[in-house]
């Protein structure tokens, strides 16, 4: 077999590799959002998003899922990205004792070296979420940084499903 | 020397496995482009810096290169071995830890050291191939005396570094959490005052260089948290995997990370979190 017809091979598998997963993965993106009253008596955003992709491959063990997240609040430059979805304590975000710290009040729980920062908690697991459901984000660790975050909040910020976007966005600073 | 935490932020990226030389680099711009809308409206000025080796590399393989393109039959044929060996030698440069692995290694610490002196906060993102030197020279340096001191993060040449894309848990590179230094000094333990060195590694499912699969099957992460897990964490390290869905497939998905929105946000936290001393 000469070069050429190793290079046309391996263009076909990559080829052929991309349609197929290209095929067998669905992407959806939700967000929940919700607001904050901010030190200014104003009213910023709150919105936790997360993106799930889901692959179904025929005659492969892998129908497997995969996922990313964040919350963000609107002119607070910090940002939690590190989610789990644990069987006992449901979807949480998670952060270390070196960043963050527990709020006077908040629950001790912790995921191996993690504590568990803020809970987002509904009356339906987060992948089976619709537009209008409600759900609540309870804050239960403050930042040890300069920079603020989100006001810990034991009682939860009341966010609503309001849309299922077709692009990822990031909250920055609106006058 | 220590760091000026009220200096601007400095990200320095290295690159991957790539085609085409130097000039053909323009991820600095993607990335400082993309940063921007992230901190504008934030106040935190940052510049942004890339340390360029395909030079090098091509340098080094550019005899084969063009010896196994005279031998194709035509022109098109000549042109994709030329591109494969451009590649696939890259890897096996760093791969062999020869002279050139040497060189570029030595190149890129250099342009750390030169930032350090300069007392900038600096934080580096390391696309594919780049994260794997990237890893050998931040743990080459957090051995030498001097740098990265228990605790202080003023004596810290290089303040977090991000990965995308990278083979590192391929057991093909050979790397795992034992050969990441050890940032606790003896006799010291790690509690919630400890200031972690931060890393985040970010990968698409279906990214190739990541999974080591032609296919592109997607990656379920096993192979990273074998090889590393939380155990840096023991040795004051912050290591967080976290997966990216760029929407893109395979080859397309390894490229797609510079313009991903939750990449731009990781760096942003990052900066944000570890920027200010």
């Amino acid at each position: 077999m000469n070069t050429k017809h190793i290079t046309r091979h391996l263009t076909r598998a990559i080829l052929v590799g991309t349609l197929v997963l290209m095929t067998a993965c669905s992407t959806v993106l939700y967000q929940a959002n919700g607001e904050y009253i901010d030190d200014q008596n104003k009213a910023r955003r709150i919105m936790v998003q997360w993106k799930a992709q889901e692959y179904h491959l025929p005659f492969i063990d892998a129908d497997v899922d995969y996922g990313s997240s964040s919350l963000q609040v609107e002119c607070l430059p910090d940002v939690f990205l590190d989610s789990r979805s644990d069987e006992k304590l449901g979807f949480v975000f998670v952060e270390r004792p070196q960043e963050f710290r527990l709020a006077a009040g908040s629950p001790e729980k912790r995921i191996g070296n993690f504590l568990v920062c803020a809970s987002f908690t509904s009356n339906q697991p987060i992948d089976e979420l619709s537009i209008a459901d409600k759900a609540r984000l309870q804050v239960l660790c403050e930042s040890k940084f300069d920079t603020p975050f989100l006001p810990p909040n034991l009682a939860g910020y009341e966010l609503s499903i309001d849309q299922v976007a077709e692009k990822e966005e990031t909250l920055t600073c609106s006058p | 020397m220590a760091l000026d935490f009220s200096k601007p932020k400095k990200i320095l990226i290295i690159h991957g496995v790539q085609r085409g030389d130097d000039d053909d680099l323009t991820q600095d711009a993607t990335i400082k482009a993309t940063v921007e809308t992230q901190l504008n409206d934030l106040n935190l000025p940052f510049a942004v810096d890339i340390f360029k080796y395909e030079d090098i590399n091509d340098q080094a393989t550019g005899l084969v290169k063009r010896a196994l393109a005279a031998l194709t039959s035509n022109v098109i044929a000549g042109w994709v071995v030329e591109g494969a060996v451009d590649v696939i030698g890259d890897v096996a440069l760093a791969l062999s830890e020869g002279d050139t692995y040497k060189a570029i290694k030595a190149g890129f610490r250099a342009k750390i050291l030169e930032s350090f002196e300069k007392e900038e906060p600096l934080f580096v993102i390391a696309h594919s191939l780049g994260s794997i030197y990237a890893f050998d020279v931040i743990n080459e340096l957090m051995k030498e005396d001097g740098l990265f001191l228990h605790n202080q993060v003023e004596t810290r040449p290089v303040l977090g570094l991000i990965t995308i894309g990278s083979p590192l848990a391929l057991d093909l590179f050979e790397r795992d959490w034992q050969d990441m230094t050890n940032l606790v000094a003896a006799g010291q333990v790690i509690d919630d005052n400890f200031k972690l060195f931060p890393w985040r590694n970010y990968w698409d499912p279906t990214d190739p260089i990541v999974s080591g699969s032609i296919a592109g099957l997607p990656w379920n992460e096993r192979q990273y948290k074998e090889k590393f897990g939380d155990k840096p964490f023991d040795l004051g390290w912050d290591a967080r995997s976290r997966s990216v869905i760029t929407g893109k497939a395979h080859i397309l998905a390894h490229t797609a990370y510079w313009t991903d929105p939750s990449v731009s946000l990781g760096i942003r936290q990052l900066i944000v979190r570890n920027g200010q001393g």
